[in-house]
C-alpha cells in the first residue's frame, strides 16, 4: 500500500497534468513505483520514515512543475498532429479545385456545336480517376475510424468517472482521438466532469454505442453526436455536427438508362451491353419527366429494383446525361428513404444533395449521413442480388 | 557536492547519457538513475523529477519505447532503445566527439599560458 503523502502527491500531480485519463494512470503507477522504491532504499539506510518519504518527494519537485513537463511533450505531439491534419485539409480541396478548374470547361457545353472537337478524353479519365483515388482515400480513413468505432471489444467498469476522463479512455483503448467540443457542453450547461456509471464486458457493446450511453448519462443524448472528422472522432452538437461528404454511387448508377417517353414518364433498365435479353420491363427506376424538370418535385419512384437486365437499352457507351437522369433519381431515394423533411427546408437550413458524374455530395448531420451509408449499403446488396437473377 | 557539474552543462547532453544507458540493456527509471550514477562515478545524480518527464519525451520522440512487465515481482515500466534511438546516439555521439575535440583546441592555449607553480 502507497503512502498517504504519495498518494496525495499523485493526485496533484493527475490534476494539472494534461493528459487523457489512461495516461494520466500510467504515469501515477510509474511515478508510484519509483517513490516506493526511493522509500525502501532510504528506510534502510536508516532514514526516518517521514523523512523519507518527504526526501523522495522533494527528489520530485513541484507537482505542477512536474505536470507541466509531462504535459509539454504530448502538446507538441498533438500540435504536430494538427498542423498535419491541417495540411492534408488544404491539400485536399486545393487538389479538387484544381481539377475542377481542368474538368469544368471540358464537360460544359459549346456554342455551335463544337465540343467534339475540343474535347481531351484522354484528360478526362485522368482527372476522374485523381479525383476518385481522393475520394478512396477519405472513404479508406473513415472506414477505418468506423470499423474501430464498431469493434465490440471494449470492456469498461466507469463508477462516477469524470466524462472527459471516460471518453480519454476509451480514446486511448481505440487508439483514436476523440474530441470534446467544450463551448457545445458548456453552452448546454454540462461539467464535462459530470459522473458518468458505465459497465460495459467484451463483446457486448459497440465503441460508439458506448460513446451514445455516456452522452444520454450526462443529458446531452439529443444535443451532441459521435461525429468523425478528418482522421478524429468530435463530439460535437448536432447542428455542428453537418458535414459535406461525397458518396461514390457510380457502381449503383453505372448501366442504368433513365428514358423519356412521351407519356409513361421515364422508365429505365440496366444496360445490357449487346443485343437480345428481356427487355424494359420497368427498369431500375421510373420517373415522370416534370419531375425531373422541377426540381424533383412530384417524383413518383416506380418499382425499385424490380427492373428487367435487358439488352434493348444498352449501348456499352458512357452516357454522362443519362448518368445524370439516373443519379437523380438515386439523389431522389436518398431523400425518401432517409428524413424527408430535413431536406426541405425553405430557408435553405436543411440538407443539401447534389450530382455531378455519378458522385453524390450530401451536406447533412452525421445522423442522415449514417442513413445514406445504410441505404446505399442496401441498395447495393438489391442491386447484386438482381444482376445474379 | 561541488565536484558534480553543473546544471547548465548537463542540460544538453542528457538525451545522450540515457540514450547510452539505455543502449546497454531495457531498464526501468529508478533502475536507470542507478545506473547512471554508477556510470559517471556518482557525479550525475539524475533527479527523478528530470527524468521522467525526459523518458517521456524521448518516448514521444520514438527514440525509445516502454512495456509494462512484472519480471522483477512488481509491476513496472520498462525502457528500451528503438532504432531510430541508435541511430540518435550514433550521431550525438560524433558530435559530441567534435564539441569535446573543439573545445580542447580552445582551452589548449589558456592551459598553456597558466602560471607555472614556482
Amino acid at each position: 500500500m502507497s503512502e498517504p503523502e504519495f498518494e496525495a502527491f499523485l493526485r496533484q500531480l493527475a490534476t494539472s497534468i494534461g493528459l487523457n485519463y489512461a495516461q494520466k494512470q500510467s504515469v501515477a503507477a510509474e511515478l508510484r513505483d519509483h517513490l516506493e522504491q526511493r522509500l525502501e532504499e532510504l528506510t534502510q539506510q536508516g532514514v526516518p520514515r517521514e523523512t523519507a518519504c518527504q526526501q523522495a518527494l522533494a527528489e520530485f519537485g513541484d507537482a505542477t512543475v512536474l505536470a507541466h513537463d509531462f504535459t509539454l511533450p504530448h502538446q507538441r505531439r498533438q500540435r504536430r498532429q494538427a498542423v498535419r491534419y491541417t495540411l492534408s485539409s488544404v491539400t485536399i480541396v486545393v487538389t479538387t479545385f484544381v481539377m475542377a478548374s481542368f474538368y469544368w470547361p471540358v464537360q460544359r457545353p459549346e456554342p455551335f456545336g463544337q465540343i467534339g472537337a475540343q474535347q481531351t478524353p484522354g484528360l478526362f479519365d485522368a482527372v476522374a480517376k485523381a479525383s476518385l483515388s481522393d475520394i478512396d482515400e477519405a472513404d479508406a480513413q473513415r472506414a477505418e475510424i468506423e470499423a474501430k468505432l464498431a469493434q465490440r471489444s471494449l470492456e469498461v467498469a466507469f463508477t462516477d468517472t469524470p466524462f472527459s476522463d471516460a471518453v480519454d479512455f476509451i480514446a486511448t483503448a481505440l487508439d483514436l482521438d476523440i474530441v470534446l467540443d467544450r463551448p457545445v457542453f458548456e453552452e448546454n450547461g454540462i461539467d464535462l466532469a459530470s459522473p458518468v456509471n458505465l459497465k460495459i464486458r467484451q463483446g457486448n457493446v459497440s465503441a460508439k454505442t458506448a460513446l451514445r450511453l455516456m452522452l444520454r448519462q450526462i443529458g446531452m443524448q439529443d444535443s451532441a453526436a459521435v461525429v468523425i472528422r478528418d482522421g478524429f472522432i468530435d463530439l460535437t452538437s448536432i447542428d455542428r455536427s453537418q458535414e459535406v461528404q461525397v458518396y461514390n454511387c457510380r457502381d449503383l448508377l453505372e448501366g442504368v438508362v433513365v428514358q423519356r417517353t412521351p407519356h409513361g414518364g421515364i422508365g429505365g433498365g440496366v444496360m445490357g451491353g449487346g443485343g437480345g435479353g428481356v427487355g424494359g420491363g420497368g427498369g431500375m427506376f421510373q420517373i415522370p419527366p416534370e419531375g425531373l424538370m422541377s426540381g424533383m418535385t412530384g417524383v413518383a419512384l416506380g418499382q425499385f429494383a424490380g427492373g428487367g437486365v435487358g439488352g434493348d437499352l444498352g449501348t456499352g457507351g458512357q452516357d454522362h446525361s443519362a448518368t445524370t437522369d439516373a443519379g437523380a433519381v438515386l439523389m431522389h431515394v436518398i431523400q425518401e428513404a432517409t428524413r424527408p423533411t430535413e431536406w426541405m427546408d425553405s430557408d435553405g437550413s436543411g440538407g443539401t444533395i447534389t450530382e455531378f458524374d455519378g458522385l453524390i455530395t450530401i451536406g447533412h448531420t452525421q445522423q442522415v449521413h449514417e442513413r445514406v451509408a445504410d441505404l446505399l449499403k442496401k441498395l447495393r446488396a438489391a442491386k447484386k442480388a438482381e444482376m445474379k437473377n | 557536492m561541488s565536484n558534480r557539474f553543473g546544471p547548465d552543462l548537463l542540460r544538453g547532453s542528457l538525451d545522450l547519457m540515457v540514450l547510452s544507458v539505455l543502449a546497454g540493456g531495457s531498464t526501468y527509471g529508478y533502475d536507470l538513475q542507478q545506473k547512471l550514477l554508477a556510470a559517471s562515478n556518482e557525479l550525475v545524480q539524475l533527479q527523478a523529477g528530470t527524468l521522467y518527464p525526459l523518458l517521456h519525451r524521448l518516448e514521444a520522440d520514438k527514440l525509445i519505447r516502454s512495456r509494462w512487465e512484472a519480471s522483477t515481482g512488481r509491476k513496472r515500466k520498462w525502457y528500451e532503445i528503438t532504432a531510430a534511438g541508435k541511430q540518435r546516439l550514433s550521431t550525438q555521439t560524433a558530435e559530441w566527439d567534435r564539441y569535446v575535440a573543439c573545445i580542447e583546441s580552445m582551452l589548449a592555449p589558456i592551459r598553456s599560458a597558466a602560471p607555472h607553480p614556482v
